[in-house]
């Protein structure tokens, strides 16, 4: 949908995006899919035409640009690769989050490496919104952990939210089993206190901003899958013939796609919005919006391809299982809604 | 949970079914459906209970227990191993059900016995690629050629495709009919002219094989024929009545399965420390999931009980079961996934594969939509 706020060169970002995508991810996406491998030259490909930093201020190699082309990023290349789309999340914040709070030494040690794609950023998606076993014991996930060169992760101390920058090392190189975003190379980590040194660490002094900002970045990528989901179901439904006519003309089959068709566009009207307003409330509400509305939109996508919704020939399968597994890298949704429903009314 | 209805038989034997999930299946179920094998020995171990054919009477191989006894056992099944429990339901309500209701007695003797007593795996070929909720459609065709039925055409997405000793099928001996030119017919494998083809690479149930089945020029016996000529639709609707209950069955099973260990991580696991349980949207979670799951349950074993009582028809009860409880399950599993955040998409915990498993059994054996359909039609005719 074409939001009232997008500028031209917006516009112009996605058909780029849009292009490096189908061209670049879609021969690739099933078969890395099936795998789990992740898509690291077509990572540095897309450092070409500026994708990896694009928050990045030009002074630093990056691309200068605003939140919301970044997230028509996100959304243009989950439209394809879900998978992808969050490992480019991902490097996009660790830029974001060093430019936004590190030292002027870590931004020029990593700044311009990781806009130009020279190096490439994982980090955990904890945000403390994660059940832990009684005893504390906390395993975070790296997205682009397998293939990164640097990755970042969050940690309390002195009951302040510090931000630490490490150096990837073997640790990290054993790919953890996921139901879905099998491209990401997410592992598990387990942080050694020993090894966090005051130089690579510093200070988020507003974690809540930091948190909404990913959370608002998976809400892109949420955006993407859902629109995408609804095109290929909506395409389906015009050639499959049952009972001598295009499933599309069953009334059940059209208020599918007409519930899909309108939580997709909210979701993106929402995601797109927050992404200019600059409050905590708007991004969570968005992003939660997004994520819950990605996973109907996907499993009733599932349903209208019948059977071949269930197999991995038929895109739908793997957007079912892309959408559950960001969905809860946000945290678990009813706790975000308690802590949104907390915001409301504080 | 209790059912009012249950007996004291029924609890004996859930309690021996429960017991063996336990003890033989629980360990394994991961690895079953990581694998993407068939669990041979699994079935085996089944076979030896006599539980490929439970419900069937003892002079056909069976154990002669009733309808809800075989609901329970795939109920507890599905809540460990959902690949090993659909295996089952084929077997028993697809393949066995329309030989015992439909075959003559030579093909009762002949087929339904070694299938009851699990020497011989059953299969049901009723979907193709241009009809699956518009079975009516069935494009195989079959023709009657000097002696022998010449059957031609594919099938696909048909459970125990390639192991299946015996696949019941349809086939259309006039197109012009429509549902009024199928019949039904039995055919072994090794049969000259069928060939079982590609398994399904799925999104769930991947301990379970789905394949096609490739017929061309294969001639089958005169006595091949199940039913009467032109009656296959009946045969296949029929057979659909008592299966959605399986496959209802099923999803309770698996949505149960993702409560019990919904409930035990709740008590295990806490976030900024407090323990999770005594959260309030926790509590929600899961009181709304044992709720939906209770009624679901309610649903499934009163169509099986109506069944047992002698019941002319459970089409409408059957419909209502199995729609509720894989809407049910979805949702459930689904909810219960987000409660363990990052744990519940990871192979740590089974959670991942049941809400993946799950969701077949809103497809599967006519679609929700499918449902819909035959539950208006009982309700408010044609
Ligand atoms: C794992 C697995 C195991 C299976 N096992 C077996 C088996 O053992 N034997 C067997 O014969 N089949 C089996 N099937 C096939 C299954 O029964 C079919 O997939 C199912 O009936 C749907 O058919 P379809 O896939 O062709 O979808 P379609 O019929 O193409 O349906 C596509 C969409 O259109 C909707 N739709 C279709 N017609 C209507 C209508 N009239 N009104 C409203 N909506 C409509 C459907 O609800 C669905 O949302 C299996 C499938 C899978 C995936």
């Amino acid at each position: 949908m074409d939001w009232m706020g997008l500028k031209e060169e917006h516009k112009l970002l996605r058909q780029d995006i849009k292009r490096f995508a189908e061209t670049e991810l879609g021969p690739q996406v099933s078969e890395t899919d099936k795998k789990g491998e992740p898509l690291i030259a077509s990572m540095k490909k897309l450092a070409e035409i500026g994708g990896l930093g694009i928050l990045v201020s030009e002074e630093f190699g990056g691309a200068g640009m605003d939140l919301l082309s970044l997230i028509i990023t996100l959304e243009e290349l989950a439209k394809v690769s879900p998978s992808f789309a969050l490992c480019v999340a991902i490097h996009n914040l660790v830029g974001d989050t060093i430019l936004s709070y590190g030292s002027t030494e870590l931004k020029k040690e990593f700044l311009s490496s990781l806009s130009t794609g020279k190096i490439i950023g994982g980090m955990a998606v904890d945000t403390m919104l994660h059940p832990v076993t009684s005893d504390g014991k906390r395993e975070r996930l790296i997205v682009n952990g397998t293939f990164s060169d640097i990755f970042g992760f969050s940690m309390e101390k002195e009951e302040k939210k510090q931000f630490v920058v490490l150096k990837s090392d073997k640790r990290l190189k054993e790919e953890k089993e996921m139901m879905g975003m099998k491209s990401s190379g997410i592992c598990s980590f387990k942080p050694n206190e020993k090894e966090i040194i005051e130089r690579n660490t510093f200070t988020i002094d507003s974690p809540d901003n930091f948190f909404a900002k990913m959370r608002v970045l998976f809400a892109g990528v949420a955006c993407g899958i859902s629109i995408a989901s609804f095109g290929h179901a909506r395409s389906y439904s015009k050639e499959r013939y049952q009972f001598g006519r295009p499933i599309a003309e069953f009334g059940m089959v059209r208020i599918m796609l007409a519930e899909m068709a309108s939580k997709a566009n909210a979701s993106e009207m929402l995601v797109y919005q927050a992404s200019q307003e600059s409050g905590i409330l708007d991004r969570e509400i968005a992003s939660i919006f997004a994520a819950e509305n990605s996973l109907y939109v996907t499993d009733k996508g599932v349903q209208i391809y019948g059977g071949y919704g269930y197999i991995k020939d038929y895109p739908l399968e793997m957007f079912f299982r892309d959408a559950k597994v960001l969905e809860v890298f946000s945290g678990s949704v009813d706790y975000r809604k308690v802590l949104i429903g907390k915001l409301l009314t504080s | 949970m209790k059912l009012a209805e249950f007996t004291d038989k029924h609890i004996a034997f859930r309690e021996e079914v429960r017991e063996f999930a336990r003890k033989e299946l629980l360990e394994e179920s991961t690895q079953i459906e990581r694998k993407g094998e068939f669990p041979w020995h699994i079935i085996n171990k089944i076979k030896e209970r006599g539980w490929l054919g439970v419900n069937f009477p003892e002079e056909y191989g069976g154990l002669g227990l009733d309808t809800t006894s075989y609901i329970i056992l795939v109920e507890e099944i599905a809540r460990v191993c959902a690949s090993t429990a659909i295996m089952i339901a084929a077997h028993v309500s697809l393949a066995c059900q329309p030989i015992y209701v439909h075959g003559t007695e030579e093909q009762k003797e002949k087929y339904l016995i070694t299938l009851a007593r699990g020497e011989k795996i059953g299969s049901f070929g009723l979907t193709e690629p241009n009809a699956g909720s518009d079975a009516g459609g069935t494009e195989t065709t079959a023709e009657f050629v000097g002696d022998k039925w010449l059957i031609n055409g594919s099938k696909r997405f048909i459970t125990n495709g390639t192991i299946a000793d015996l696949i019941v099928f349809t086939a259309t001996q006039d197109r012009t009919k429509k549902t009024h030119g199928i019949s039904a017919f039995i055919v072994e494998k090794g049969t000259k002219g069928f060939e079982p083809g590609k398994e399904e690479d799925k999104l769930g149930l991947r301990g379970s094989i789905t394949s096609e089945l490739h017929f061309e020029d294969c001639k089958l016996p005169r006595e091949n024929l199940l039913g009467k000529e032109y009656e296959g639709f009946k045969v296949f609707m029929e057979t659909l009545d008592g299966g959605r209950i399986s496959i209802g069955v099923l999803a309770l099973g698996i949505a149960q399965g993702a409560l019990d260990y919904g409930i035990k991580y709740v008590r295990e696991h806490s976030v900024n420390g407090k323990p999770l349980y005594k959260y309030q949207w926790v509590q929600k979670i899961i009181s709304d999931a044992a709720t939906e799951i209770m009624a679901a349950r309610h649903l499934i074993y009163h169509a099986a009980m109506l069944k047992d009582r002698g019941a002319e028809s459970v089409t409408e009860e059957g419909a209502m079961a199995k729609l509720f409880a894989s809407e049910v399950s979805t949702r459930v599993c689904s909810k219960i996934h987000s409660i363990f955040g990052k744990d519940g998409v990871t192979r740590k915990y089974p959670l991942e594969r049941f809400l993946r498993d799950t969701k077949l059994m809103e497809i599967g054996e006519g679609t929700s939509e499918i449902q819909r359909i035959v539950i208006s039609r009982q309700i408010l005719g044609r």
